[in-house]
């Protein structure tokens, strides 16, 4: 019987704050995901254009642009990746961003389990896309 | 009068004539009687000669004594008078020419007199027309004032109504701003506790799932990690509380060099930022509160630090003019919209994606409280640099 081989599952993480970020990374890898970390809205597109991510987790609030522009830009690269909006406070409704195609908006402190949960969901559906445990 | 005479000469003419030639006719026939006798007898027709000779050798003279005599000296006086008359003539024509210029002189006075008149009359009219004018504007002035009269009389009344609603609205207002001003602080403190508390839950999820066996170089590094962020949230609260309770500055003689120095060694900068310090040597004595002087750098250093996300340099240097001691925090970073610098010093205003806005508010509140003042020149892309200027007779 061939051996079933599947992806490791890539995690952007996209936040200002280095706790944040660091502390989300650390966590994942620690669960198997592959993660990268970055600051600014321009470093993930970068990412986004490098790396078939399966997820990414983007701050509302960026530096040099708002989470949910970064959210549409990245889906014009990749339409695939499952994007999860966090924010401590935004004026921004949730649907705002659900409509233009995030699976979930989420507010800090983050609930982690639930963060995981969609993790876990969205990957049910996309085969390829499981942590490396 | 000259004519008169001639006149009365030439009327006089026939009686003379008369006189002369019966006079003469009686002188000659005496005679002719008186010589008759003498004489030869004449022929009738020299008697007639004779007598014809004599008579106008009586006659003439006689005529030129008493006619052509006084004809002559008439026609003389008469020329005489002719000529006074035409000198008078002369004078009379230059009188009359004198005249005749002051007959157009009067003429154009008169011409002037009627447009004189005119205007004047024009002029009435105007003045006449400005009456009405006049009259009907007293007549709306009295009007006016009758309005406004009665206009005053309910306007206590409307004031008081007016003040009424507007105190209300006010009061509604400060309601309004104050409920907005809560609810803008209570989004941006929100904002800004939830990224620490965010690291807080993170990082204890991320210990319950370590071994401490095998982890415990990550669980001190968590560990570590929750204290920054608790100090963070202490932070955020006591920015609030030095905000909301304005506290008068404990003055006291203060090293500022040295209370500079120490302030930086708190605010060490990131990897990135190259920090330069160009402070007078030795001590140099400000009568200051050095908490809030070190709070004022200090959030100064970090709003520095937080412009310059990918690197750059801060320089913390002082100037001392005498009467003014200036310390200077100079950084490379984003810099500040021109549009928005006049209101970066009011509370709750940021610049930054994350930040409660009170820090630069605070800055200038504490420095006032010094008598001194904060300024800053920025340039987009260039950087920003900001001056604390105190008084140096504090």
């Amino acid at each position: 019987m061939p051996q079933e081989t599947r992806e490791i599952t890539k995690v952007l993480i996209v936040d200002d704050d280095e706790v944040v970020r660091t502390t989300l990374g650390d966590i994942f890898k620690k669960r198997g995901y592959y993660t990268k970390t970055v600051g600014t809205a321009a470093e993930a597109l970068e990412e986004v254009k490098k790396n078939p991510y399966h997820f990414a987790v983007l701050d509302i609030h960026l530096p040099d642009k708002s989470g949910t522009d970064l959210l549409e830009e990245i889906r014009k690269v990749n339409f695939k990746i499952n994007c999860i909006m966090i924010t401590g406070y935004s004026e921004e409704s949730p649907e705002d961003s659900l409509e233009k195609g995030a699976k979930a908006h989420l507010t800090k402190p983050l609930k982690i389990e639930e963060l995981i949960k969609i993790f876990q969901r969205e990957t049910s559906h996309d085969p390829d896309a499981r942590p490396h445990l | 009068m000259i004519v008169m005479q001639i006149g009365k000469t030439i009327r006089q003419l026939p009686f003379k004539l008369l006189v002369v030639t019966l006079i003469s006719i009686f002188i000659a026939e005496i005679f002719v009687m008186a010589v008759m006798d003498y004489l030869p007898v004449w022929p009738p027709w020299a008697v007639y000669l004779f007598d014809s000779a004599l008579l106008s050798f009586l006659v003439f003279p006689a005529l030129y004594l008493f006619l052509f005599s006084p004809l002559t000296r008439h026609m003389g006086e008469s020329r005489n008078a002719t000529e006074v008359l035409l000198q008078k003539a002369v004078e009379l024509e230059r009188a009359n020419q004198d005249l005749s210029a002051v007959q157009k002189s009067l003429e154009e006075k008169v011409r002037q007199f009627k447009e004189t008149d005119a205007k004047l009359k024009e002029s009435q009219k105007v003045t006449l027309s400005l009456l009405d004018d006049s009259n009907e504007a007293r007549e709306q002035l009295t009007k006016a004032k009758e309005e406004l009269q009665r206009f005053n009389d309910t306007l206590e009344d409307k004031v008081a109504e007016k003040m009424e609603a507007l105190k209300a609205a006010q009061e509604k207002l400060v309601r309004t701003a104050r409920l907005s001003a809560v609810g803008q602080l209570a989004s941006s403190v929100a904002h800004e506790i939830r990224n620490p508390l965010t690291g807080l839950t993170n990082a204890a999820y991320f210990l319950e799932q370590c071994d401490p066996k095998e982890d415990c170089a990550e669980m001190k590094k968590y560990t570590g990690l929750i204290q920054r962020q608790v100090s963070l949230i202490n932070q955020i609260a006591s920015d609030l509380l030095n905000f909301a309770k304005a506290r008068t500055p404990k003055k006291e003689p203060t090293d500022i060099s040295k209370l500079i120095r120490e302030t930086l060694e708190k605010f060490p900068p990131p990897q990135n930022v190259r920090l330069s310090v160009d402070i007078h040597k030795g001590a140099h004595q400000l009568k200051v509160d050095p908490l809030q002087i070190s709070q004022i750098l200090g959030n100064l250093i970090t709003n520095a630090y937080q412009a310059m996300p990918k690197g750059g340099a801060l320089n913390v240097r002082t100037e001392n003019s005498g009467k003014e001691f200036k310390i200077v925090c100079a950084d490379t970073g984003c810099g500040i919209p021109k549009e928005r610098i006049p209101e970066i010093f009011e509370p709750l205003v940021t610049t930054k994606p994350k930040g409660t806005g009170l820090g630069l508010a605070i800055v200038r509140q504490l420095a006032e409280g010094h008598g001194g003042k904060v300024e800053v020149e920025s340039q987009v892309g260039k950087g920003s640099k900001f001056m604390l200027k105190l008084p140096t007779e504090g």
